[in-house]
């Protein structure tokens, strides 16, 4: 995975040290490099003083609130990605911090790999492929303009909705989105659908994109989701 | 406001009750000063026509009968007052007298009164009372009074009490429809209170004038019942709340260490930390969906509540959902109506419809039919019909609180908060949750109202 996924710079700006510690052992085994700040008015001088391509904010910081930091920061003219962690599940408070200015949210208690798929996920964001009007891996590729995708050459039969998790999918190559990313970027659904009903999905969309062919390109990471790649 | 409505209170009841008891003893009063007032003008009359008859008898007795003509025919030459005099001889001829039309002596009453109808002038036919004396020497005298005067006093008392009749009506009426407004304005304010409390907003109380009267009572007794309440509630919800929130910082360090395990552990290890982690999960969902329920039940999210296209969000969850039902074999129609709009909260609403069609999805074996669709008006109506097992009658309340499962159900996952969440995104929507018999199978009709700020 650290070969197809570029390193990225990271400050995680937490109180609690322990998880702080937990997150910066797991992104470094993922090749990162991590920056930690303590409370926010050493976090906001961290991120005015250097180049991130993400940060990690928790929501409730002492010295700053979390929120203020990100608008200080946008203020400031600073688009660096922001992903808000934070106790707080409300259903309001999601909306709160991505109109301060946040990019991606997550409550508290998360697993690891949904925090690492999602800060991956933000690092791209900057990347020129975003606006590419073709995706290509390996012999799959999708026109994002005429809205048609093919293997090998053979044309897909895909609904709208296949379409766009295969956009989805592709669009992060190498990297893995868990079932709760897919749920928010495919379907803008944030909620918790009990049946696995994703998995459905990737099955079919599997039978239409991998079957008949030697080398799949769509793959289950166990414990945290999908990804598309040329190597399993 | 609705006179209608305003006419059905009980305080225009009583008010019409209390102007009907009005009336009646106004009507008591007035038929006694009428019965009185006549019953003395009569005896009046009486009197005056007996000392006529008095005085003219003793000038007859004292001076003959010429003076007595002489007498009478002066009266009689009198401009009209009223009076009417007769004097006939013993051949009953006329000797002088204003009474024309004489038609017999005989007495109409015990007392000797004579009634007849005598001509007043302008042709006007009056009723009047008279006294025949027999005078000595076959000599008759007739005195009478014209019963005009009374007449048309008692026509004026008549004309008196129907007017003080229909203004007591009138003004009792009016006067009850008065009472009532005021009485219905209180009423109204302390209902739609209790239907604010009704939808979540706890704090809400019945509103009292301070007049201490038995409404301000009332609503001060229910204001009572409404904070010891509240105190329950809240209390509930801060435990269930604790206990979620509490458990969750050691939880998610149990998580956060089992994690560092599976880095390190391997073969059936492994295997025993993922599963420990995966139960780790369904744990944390549990307390997630409580403080879910919670927050809905709380009411808080009506403040952030936005114009929403319900369509598009109950389209979304039937996409989402198809392909699981394709995947089971079972049929799934969607029909939902475009453009339906409301005024809620859209993470909410979505998990409502998903559980719906998640419990569908669990519940209906394979070769089933499922069908959702969504219907605007007041209220929007979304409806998933299945054909699973259903729920029995009996049971139909209970699985709309939580942790209610049925034991039909043990075997699925599941941890019997889906309709009791669905429930309080219902009721946070000012609508409801209903559970029917589908024949086989189960309907469920998610209702919400358009605007539930306003309801």
């Amino acid at each position: 995975m650290a070969d197809t996924t570029a390193t990225m710079r990271i400050l995680i700006i937490e109180d609690d040290r322990r998880t702080a510690e937990h997150v910066i052992k797991g992104l470094n085994e993922a090749g990162h490099v991590v920056d930690h700040a303590l409370d926010g008015v050493t976090g906001l001088n961290l991120a005015g003083a250097s180049t991130y391509d993400a940060l990690v904010v928790d929501r409730m910081l002492p010295g700053k609130d979390g929120l203020a930091l990100i608008e200080l920061l946008r203020a400031a003219g600073n688009q660096t990605p922001v992903l808000v962690l934070s106790a707080l599940a409300d259903v309001g408070h999601r909306v709160e911090g991505l109109k301060a200015g946040a990019d991606d949210y997550l409550v508290k208690p998360y697993a690891f790999s949904e925090l690492l798929a999602r800060i991956e996920a933000l690092g791209r964001r900057r990347d020129p492929e975003v606006v590419a009007t073709k995706l290509q891996v390996h012999d799959l590729v999708l026109d994002r303009l005429a809205r048609t995708a093919g293997r090998a050459g053979k044309p897909l039969t895909l609904q709208p909705r296949e379409f766009k998790l295969l956009e989805c999918l592709m669009q992060h190559e190498g990297q893995v989105l868990t079932r709760t990313m897919l749920l928010e970027k495919v379907w803008d659904c944030q909620f918790d659908p009990h049946t696995n009903v994703v998995d459905v999905h990737i099955a079919r969309l599997r039978q239409k994109v991998d079957r008949g062919f030697d080398r799949p390109l769509i793959h289950t990471v166990r414990g945290s989701g999908y990804r598309v790649s040329v190597d399993p | 406001m609705d006179l209608r409505r305003l006419a059905g209170t009980t305080a225009f009841r009583q008010s019409l009750i209390y102007v009907g008891l009005l009336l009646a003893s106004l009507g008591l009063a007035l038929g006694g000063v009428k019965v009185v007032a006549e019953r003395s003008i009569e005896t009046e009359t009486e009197s005056a026509i007996l000392a006529e008859i008095d005085g003219l008898r003793s000038i007859y007795e004292q001076r003959g009968i010429a003076a007595l003509v002489e007498d009478v025919e002066r009266r009689a030459e009198q401009p009209y007052r009223g009076s009417v005099y007769l004097v006939l001889d013993a051949t009953g001829q006329k000797l002088v007298g204003n009474l024309t039309g004489w038609a017999g002596t005989e007495p109409t009453s015990d007392e000797g009164w004579i009634y007849f109808v005598v001509e007043a002038p302008g042709d006007v036919k009056v009723d009047a009372q008279a006294r025949a004396f027999a005078l000595g020497g076959g000599f008759l005298l007739v005195v009478g009074r014209a019963l005009a005067a009374q007449e048309s006093f008692e026509r004026a008392l008549n004309r008196g009490l129907i007017i003080a009749f229909v203004g007591a009506l009138v003004v009792g009426i009016a006067g009850g429809l008065l009472l009532a407004r005021e009485t219905e304005r209180r009423i109204e304010a302390m209902n739609l209170a209790i239907d604010r409390v009704r939808g979540g907003s706890l704090e809400v109380r019945l509103p009292q004038r301070g007049a201490g009267d038995e409404l301000d009572r009332l609503a001060g007794r229910i204001n009572q019942l409404l904070a010891e309440s509240e105190a329950l509630i809240r209390g509930m919800r801060q435990v269930t709340d604790d206990v979620a929130h509490d458990l969750r910082t050691p939880l998610t360090r149990i998580q956060t260490r089992l994690e560092e395990a599976l880095d390190e552990a391997s073969g059936e290890a492994r295997n025993i930390i993922e599963e420990a982690l995966d139960d780790l999960d369904r744990l944390l969902r549990l307390f997630r969906t409580v403080l879910l329920i919670n927050t809905a039940e709380s009411g808080a999210p009506k403040q952030t509540f936005g114009s929403l296209d319900v369509s598009a969000i109950a389209g979304d969850a039937c996409d989402l959902y198809e392909a699981v039902f394709e995947d089971q074999d079972v049929a799934f129609d969607n029909r939902v109506a475009p453009g339906v709009s409301l005024h809620g909260n859209r993470a909410l609403l979505a998990q409502a419809f998903a559980n719906l069609l998640d419990n569908a999805a669990k519940f209906t074996p394979e070769g089933g039919r499922v069908t959702a669709s969504l219907h605007g008006g007041d209220p929007i109506v979304f409806t998933v019909t299945d054909t699973g097992p259903g729920i029995p009658a009996d049971r139909r309340n209970d699985v709309k609180r939580r942790f209610t499962r049925l034991d039909s159900a043990r075997e699925t996952p599941g941890h019997g908060l889906g309709l009791a969440l669905v429930n309080a995104v219902a009721r946070l929507h000012g609508g409801e949750l209903q559970l029917d018999d589908a024949q086989p199978g189960l309907i469920a009709r998610l209702e919400l109202a358009m605007d539930p700020i306003r309801r």
